[in-house]
């Protein structure tokens, strides 16, 4: 009977949601998903991209700009290539995000707060700058362009 | 037609098809293959899954509107893999994070949720006429029984944005509200489970908003929602099984 009991004991004690089947193997595989993602640099800070590798032979171009709903100012923003770019960025309204996919760029950026990003402008051609913290029904087309001429 | 309009899920899948090809104008030929990519992986793993556990063959219909709503949202410039690895996680959440044999998560914002957790970031590409978006969403939030949710999020969403002085309107998703929200298996049934769901999501973005920015503040939100809901399940509803069962056509 106190044998009973003690099981009972024991069975609550491991089985706080009783209603929660969670198979461990599937459970297993879903992080060893995640694992490869994070690997493969997923998980990673994305501020920067290749630029802090490369030796810079162009000058230095700081330029500020400004995320705000649902657009950037300055639009488009004009660097030559070869140019070493220091973005300085902030937000007028709410959170943003600075998405430069070629440049392996990703900031987000609150209101009040400035966020600085430098790279090597060493691709040639026009590039869209994306929102990529959501800020609200018109996230989807805020767009801006980077121009990296000759 | 009618039977075919009656099953809520086809009404999504033409409301989500239409809103893909509104917004291909405005994108490149990635986009298209992107939200194809996702929609059929997605489907083919529900098949392949429900082959496997089920021993049978279901159109996988739930699976094309996970699939369209991820790749759909999920920035399309993203590496292949990482469309390949997001459209199997709805799946897996609905098969493997269940709660009294109905999964917890809503399986598409599960996977978003976890992109974004990744910081990668969700362009909601596909959020491309709000005006549709509104007409038919809230036919089927009063088809499904889900104007509760609505009115708990919005009292909640916009009361507490109003206080930060911030136009609430402005930040809304209405994709996200009548798409996502209301997924009819994963927000609860009845007024007051549907409020109380309504309220966490609403009560949840703006702390998330407030807080810990540089996520996507609503798919976090609905995340907490749903981890809710094995506590919701303990709200009794009024003649439950009775009055709360979706509208009949």
């Amino acid at each position: 009977m106190g044998g009973k009991i003690a099981y009972k004991e024991v069975k609550n004690r491991y089985n706080l949601l009783p209603h929660l089947r969670v198979d461990m193997r599937r459970t297993c595989f879903l992080i060893v998903l995640f694992a490869v993602g994070v690997t493969l640099g997923y998980g990673g800070d994305h501020t920067i991209g290749a630029a802090a590798q490369v030796e810079y032979d162009g000058n230095i171009k700081e330029i500020r700009l400004e995320a705000f709903q649902f657009g950037f100012s300055p639009d488009p923003v004009v660097v030559k290539k070869g140019d070493v770019v220091k973005l300085e960025i902030t937000s007028r309204d709410v959170p943003h995000g600075v998405y430069i996919k070629e440049y392996n760029i990703n900031v987000p950026v609150k209101k009040g707060e400035s966020v600085k990003v430098k790279f090597l402008a060493d691709k040639e051609g026009e590039f869209d700058i994306r929102c990529s913290v959501f800020c609200g029904s018109g996230h989807s087309r805020m767009r801006g362009r980077l121009v990296v001429s000759k | 037609m009618t039977v075919f309009l009656s099953d809520k899920r086809n009404i999504v899948i033409l409301l989500l098809g239409t809103l893909f090809l509104i917004k291909i104008p405005q994108e490149n030929s990635r986009f298209i293959f992107w939200v194809f990519g996702g929609v059929l992986l997605a489907s083919f793993y529900d098949l392949f899954i429900t082959a496997m556990l089920k021993k049978r063959w279901i159109v996988p219909k739930s699976a094309v509107i996970s699939g369209f709503i991820l790749s759909g949202v999920l920035d399309y410039y993203q590496p292949w893999f990482v469309l390949v690895i997001f459209s199997l996680l709805p799946i897996l959440s609905k098969y493997v994070l269940v709660f009294k044999n109905k999964h917890i998560f809503n399986p598409a914002n599960f996977s978003l949720a976890v992109a974004t957790l990744f910081k990668i970031p969700l362009t909601w590409s596909i959020e491309s006429n709000a005006c549709l978006i509104i007409i038919v969403g809230l036919y089927i939030a009063y088809s499904l029984r889900k104007m509760p949710h609505l009115i708990g999020f919005f009292v909640f969403f916009i009361g507490l944005f109003l206080t930060q002085t911030t136009n609430p309107f402005s930040l809304v998703s209405w994709f996200f509200v009548f798409i996502m929200l209301i997924e009819p298996k994963t927000s609860g049934f009845g007024w007051r489970r549907g409020l109380a769901f309504g309220s966490v999501a609403g009560i949840s973005s703006f702390l998330i908003f407030k807080f810990i920015s540089g996520y996507d503040f609503l798919v976090c939100a609905l995340l907490v929602a749903n981890l809710f809901n094995p506590v919701l399940e303990k709200i009794k509803n009024p003649a439950e099984g009775k009055r709360y069962l979706p509208r009949e056509q």
